[in-house]
């Protein structure tokens, strides 16, 4: 009877193991469905007409539809606990703004900041993630909201309606302090910015692959994305969605975060 | 000398003379070696010609691509490496006008065109007006930093190869030429793009 009941005991255990293979790897992360969206900004702006901005800022266009596999995504931003943790267990220098390389008392949930390209990366893959790529970035920060140039409403509405965000603040906010977006993502805009796994190219967009782009294959700069929350209320373009920041993959920023994807 | 072989020799020297200005006047226009006359004209006639002939390929039996290079080719010796472009989207799965940077982005497109458009007619629109008929509208100014620019509008025909389904879109050519007559400013507009049908 004993030998029996272990027996099928084992044997739901080893049935479950595939499956556990292919459930969220952690309860903060969020499944982005697979499916097609239009990467990049569809809309014209004043700017555009009056042909007045450097080429280079054009980057943004042209908007391309672009299919991308499913894949997961943290809910949060990377948290000073989490990166502690990380730090703890793989002896990685502390971000240089801690206080005897340790994290302020009560800023436990604040987003961290102040690592490189490296180290977030590092980070990822010591939690079995990895950084996403600009595109799952994008597909992301729009919450199924295609062709729209906010996060969470449509343009019509006031700056603080339109970006609910840590945005214009001193520093960096416990994440999830403001509401998420459609994917039941938190602080995809505002916050930190985030470094994405791609290089930054300006001039990618017009040739890009339409399936799982995975960017340039090198470059001198790594993709940033999302606004920090340094930027103003009334900086709305580099709130939306579409915009695209860029940073020395060496480079450590205290409005400079990320997030891990899998 | 006596004086009146003086005067004699002053005059026969400013009949030469006369003689020599009005001879330069009626001379063409002396260009410096390495700078062609840009005629605009000419121009608009060649790039509209070679943009046309980017459909001049053909199938070989075993099924290769053959002669793309060389359409592709006869197209980008029209620009300079530093090219900036802005042109419509290629396909249906973009939005916005592209921009390219650089001869190499600019060979992309003109590769993109070569292998998925067929029947290529781009047409130079032309104005018929009181005795005038069928004049080519090429304007045209000289750049304040050398070189030439011209505009011109077009009528664009195409078939798309995977389909064969025929489209046409007015638009309007804008391009500057260096001294050299190679092209460093390219933007091609094109708008309210119809499909082409049997009736």
């Amino acid at each position: 009877m004993n030998r029996s009941m272990v027996l099928a005991v084992l044997c739901c255990v080893c049935a479950a193991l595939p499956i556990a293979a292919q459930t969220p790897p952690a309860e903060a992360m969020v499944l982005i469905p697979a499916g097609k969206f239009w990467m990049g900004r569809t809309q014209s702006l004043w700017r555009d007409a009056l042909d007045t901005e450097p080429r280079a800022k054009r980057d943004d266009r042209p908007a391309n539809l672009i299919y991308l596999d499913a894949f997961y995504l943290d809910k949060y931003e990377v948290t000073n606990a989490d990166y502690d943790r990380f730090r703890e267990e793989t002896g990685a220098r502390p971000p240089w703004h801690w206080p005897q390389g340790k994290f302020p008392k009560g800023e436990e949930r604040q987003a961290v900041s102040n690592v490189n390209w490296f180290e977030a990366a590092a980070s990822c893959k010591w939690a079995g993630k990895r950084l996403p790529t600009e595109a799952e970035w994008e597909k992301a920060v729009r919450g199924g909201r295609d062709r729209k140039p906010y996060a969470w409403v449509d343009d019509d509405r006031g700056a603080d309606e339109r970006v609910p965000a840590a945005i214009s603040r001193g520093k960096a906010m416990a994440v999830g302090s403001f509401p998420p977006n459609g994917y039941g993502l938190y602080d995809m805009i505002g916050n930190v910015m985030e470094w994405t796994n791609d290089w930054y190219d300006a001039n990618y967009y017009p040739f890009m692959p339409k399936r799982n782009p995975q960017g340039p294959d090198t470059g001198l700069y790594k993709s940033v994305r999302g606004a920090g929350w340094s930027e103003g209320v009334g900086e709305d373009g580099q709130l939306t969605n579409f915009y695209r920041n860029f940073s020395d993959p060496e480079l450590r920023g205290l409005t400079i975060g990320f997030r891990c994807a899998k | 000398m006596s004086k009146s072989s003086k005067t004699r020799l002053i005059i026969s020297t400013l009949i030469t003379l006369l003689a020599a200005f009005e001879f330069q006047a009626q001379t063409l226009p002396q260009t410096t070696p390495g700078k062609p006359v840009l005629e605009p004209n000419r121009l608009a006639g060649e790039w509209i010609d070679r943009l046309n002939a980017l459909d001049d390929w053909h199938l070989s039996f075993d099924g290769k691509e053959e002669g793309i290079d060389e359409v592709v080719n006869r197209m980008m010796e029209l620009f300079t490496p530093d090219v900036l472009a802005e042109v419509p989207p290629h396909d249906e799965e973009q939005i916005g006008p592209v921009m390219l940077v650089g001869s190499g982005q600019v060979r992309k497109w003109v590769d993109k065109l070569a292998r998925s458009h067929v029947k290529l007619n781009y047409i130079i629109k032309r104005q018929t007006e009181k005795e005038f008929e069928g004049e080519l509208m090429v304007y045209s100014k000289p750049l304040p930093w050398g070189g030439l620019g011209i505009s011109f509008q077009v009528i664009a025909a195409y078939s798309l190869r995977k389909d064969r389904r025929r489209f046409m879109e007015p638009g309007a050519v804008f391009l500057q030429f260096r001294e050299d007559g190679k092209i460093q400013r390219l933007r091609l507009l094109l708008a309210e793009k119809d499909e082409v049908v049997d009736i």
